[in-house]
């Protein structure tokens, strides 16, 4: 053993590993002989043992803390997050609300605008059933959807019918409900066809719409119409009693350009009573109108009331009920 | 030649050998996976996985402080390794302890060198010693740095005055644990 060392330091050769060959043997053997080298190695090595020690807890203490930092600070991130996504929600909703409930917005507007809010078009109805219509015998006809879109004021566009002359082409593609009864007081549905709600037009488009598209209304007299219905349907039209005319229409396809946003529709039926009395009743997706003729129907908002204009008159068609007295306004 | 494997092994050891717990949490979270992945396909249980990483964690840090420490490997690889031999070692543990359990008490004899010190209340008295103090006698017997090292890391003018706060720290240690602890005690 090299004489300039002392105990200490031999120990702590020892203790880091850094005695090799005949010092390591040489401190060994001394080590066993030596009570008072034995005596300071022991309590050497606990106190090495114990600075080591020390530094692992603090370490592993270091990793316990960050790694649980860790996830709760992603867990709190998830949460934060959450009550992002809630509050975003939440703050949707109520502008919805505040646009739906806004004055002046009636309940048709409302319902459509719901609809806008969904962002979903309906498709074709065949609520004969209507429990609130029961009075009505329904013969729901099926003129496909076609999107439309309306200019910036809001201008609902009529879905009006392809110059189809072939009356096989048009029967086809009416579905008669089984139970076609109707009685003098009941009204007779003579003509349906959907009103495609969209918004974001260009303001040109509803001149375009009105002169160059809006085309294929075409009228057919009843019996040819009932003729087919009984062959295809064999339904019970006998105490059918009008013999006024039907106006069918197809639809047609609106210049898909201004067509991307499309939103909803409204389903419009013409019915004839024998009351004769101008009224519509409407809930913001079905709009039936009694005893007025269709001519050239046209649907809009104006100053967010919902105008029906039609053979050159213009009527408010806002409220929701049954059977409303059709009242005509200034245009 | 000391080989690093990846730079970004380079980096992590750079970083270990300032002293920098960020390289520590680095090399915990890089091999937590593939850790995780090797217990449970071995008898592990989930909670077994977080002891087992941070210990192998510390091993590494321990190791990788030491200015002898060459890297042979990829840190990773080497740092499986360790987890593999940790992992053995407790599996032999518990099964030791689980053989061991079906002896009874009466049978067991009470040996002479059962350990009446308490390493971890040795542990708290150095957790007394002033910071600067923890910090010189750790890097010595912890990381096993020279005076050089020590005062490199610790900022002291020179190696003998790393030498000399050194001494007097574990002397300062010392003292602490002989009036607690009489010769008895600490005697095989």
């Amino acid at each position: 053993m090299a004489k300039e060392y002392s105990n200490t330091e031999w120990i702590e050769l020892y203790l880091r590993g850094e005695l090799h060959g005949n010092d390591l043997e040489q401190f060994e053997a001394k080590l066993n002989k030596d009570i008072e080298l034995k005596n300071e190695f022991n309590i050497h090595h606990i106190l090495a043992d114990a600075i080591i020690e020390s530094k692992k807890k603090e370490l592993k203490s270091y990793l316990s803390q960050h790694s649980k930092a860790k996830k709760r600070s992603l867990f709190e991130y998830n949460w934060v997050f959450s009550a992002a996504a809630a509050v975003a929600l939440l703050v949707a909703s109520v502008s919805v609300y505040f646009i739906v409930k806004k004055p002046g917005s009636t309940v048709a507007q409302q319902e459509i605008i719901k609809n806008i809010a969904k962002g979903k078009s309906e498709g074709p109805q065949f609520n004969a059933a209507d429990k609130n219509d029961n009075q009505y015998s329904q013969n729901n006809e099926d003129i496909s959807k076609e999107s439309v879109a309306t200019d910036s004021v809001q201008t609902v566009a009529l879905n009006d019918g392809e110059t189809n002359t072939d009356q096989e082409g048009i029967n086809d593609d009416i579905p008669v409900s089984d139970n076609f009864k109707t009685s003098d007081n009941q009204a007779q549905m003579v003509y349906t066809t959907w009103m495609a709600v969209s918004q974001q037009l260009e303001e040109k488009l509803e001149d375009a719409i009105k002169s160059n598209e809006t085309t294929g209304v075409r009228t057919v007299s009843k019996n040819e119409s009932t003729q087919k219905r009984i062959k295809n349907k064999t339904a019970d039209v006998s105490s059918t009693t009008s013999s006024e005319k039907i106006t069918l229409n197809d639809t047609i396809s609106l210049n898909k350009k201004y067509a991307d946003v499309l939103i909803t529709s409204l389903q419009v039926s013409f019915y004839e009573t024998k009351s004769g009395k101008m009224a519509y009743s409407q809930n913001g997706k079905e709009l039936k109108l009694y005893n007025i003729s269709y001519s050239d129907p046209r649907i809009y908002y104006k100053n967010r009331f919902l105008i029906l204009e039609n053979g050159g008159k213009t009527y408010d068609i806002n409220a929701k009920g049954i059977e409303l007295d059709l009242k005509e306004i200034e245009p | 030649m000391q080989e690093w494997g990846s730079p970004n092994d380079a980096e992590i050891l750079i970083e270990i050998r300032r002293g920098n717990k960020k390289a520590l949490m680095r090399l915990y979270k890089m091999n937590y996976p593939s850790v995780r992945k090797y217990v449970m396909q071995n008898n592990g249980r989930e909670e077994d996985v977080d002891d087992l990483v941070q210990e192998a964690t510390v091993v590494v840090w321990q190791n990788a402080s030491k200015p002898t420490f060459e890297l042979t490997s990829k840190l990773s690889t080497y740092f499986m390794a360790i987890c593999k031999n940790l992992w053995l070692k407790q599996l032999q543990r518990q099964s030791r302890f689980s053989d061991e359990s079906h002896i009874k008490p009466e049978n067991m004899t009470v040996g002479a060198e059962t350990p009446k010190i308490d390493l971890s209340k040795v542990v708290d008295m150095v957790n007394e010693l002033g910071e600067t103090c923890r910090d010189v006698l750790t890097l010595f017997y912890f990381e096993g740095l020279d005076m050089e090292g020590i005062a490199q890391r610790m900022n002291f003018a020179n190696s003998d005055t790393a030498k000399a706060k050194k001494y007097q720290c574990f002397k300062k240690l010392e003292s602490m644990f002989k009036a607690k602890y009489k010769k008895e005690d600490f005697l095989n």
